[in-house]
């Protein structure tokens, strides 16, 4: 142990004397700012603001979905009406369903 | 962390809305309606783009075809009655398929060639479906 440091008033010195010498960043604000900006504390749409691309790509690959599964479910389910409807339709002519249902 | 759910909130939400737009604007709303109707005859018209004309004449076929259907109900029934041979009740049942599939073609004569050839892949397999053992449980099931 370095016998200088031992008396407060020594420390007390070599604290006193003491810089940090950080090299200055320019972004520094611009980057607080634009933490602050995507923060909870400023909003959502301060979020969607700062990440245009990620939350738009997303967005449109869930139109996409959306547009393929709403088609597929409504022809699917359009080809389920137009079988029963169908069914129904041919029965409705049939002696043999109308004599099966007497 | 919450806005996060919100950007996901928001995401489900656009999908959702693009799933029911595109649902809504591809169902064939007319193929809803016919299902509720007892005797779906209305749905030809819409589904295979008849006239009023075309549809007029199908419409009649339709009101004759089913009298003769009638008579077959009432030969099939008398028959079983009369405790005839299961061979000779086929006979009067593939009398009355010949006659339906003939109504059938009748009926495809009057529509535009695509749509006819449409409506009898549509209709002539229901013909071959019919099931003896199955029938009168799907028309119970059925209400009818």
């Amino acid at each position: 142990m370095n016998p200088d440091h031992e008396s407060p008033e020594a420390l007390r010195r070599e604290f006193g004397q003491w810089r940090v010498s950080h090299p200055r960043d320019p972004g520094f604000r611009d980057e607080v700012w634009r933490r602050i900006r995507s923060g909870s504390g400023e909003g959502w749409l301060a979020y969607f603001q700062a990440n245009p691309a990620s939350i738009g790509a997303a967005a449109l690959l869930v139109v996409l979905l959306g547009a393929l599964g709403g088609t597929g479910f409504a022809r699917m389910q359009s080809q389920a009406d137009r079988d029963a409807v169908a069914s129904a339709y041919v029965q409705a002519l049939d002696a043999r369903w109308m004599a099966a249902s007497q | 962390m919450k806005n996060l759910g919100l950007t996901i909130a928001f995401i489900f939400t656009v999908g959702a809305v693009s799933f029911l737009a595109f649902y809504y604007s591809n169902r064939e709303d007319h193929l809803e309606r016919a299902r509720t109707e007892p005797v779906p005859v209305a749905w030809i018209r819409e589904e295979f783009g008849l006239t009023d004309a075309q549809f007029a004449s199908i419409s009649l076929l339709h009101e004759t075809y089913l009298r003769t259907c009638a008579e077959h109900c009432d030969r099939i029934l008398a028959a079983r009655a009369a405790g005839m041979p299961a061979a000779e009740i086929a006979v009067i049942e593939s009398e009355c398929v010949d006659s339906m599939t003939r109504h059938f073609r009748a009926v495809a004569a009057l529509m535009p060639a695509n749509a006819g050839a449409r409506y009898l892949d549509l209709v002539l397999p229901k013909i071959a479906s019919f099931d003896h053992r199955t029938a009168p449980d799907i028309l119970g099931a059925s209400g009818q």
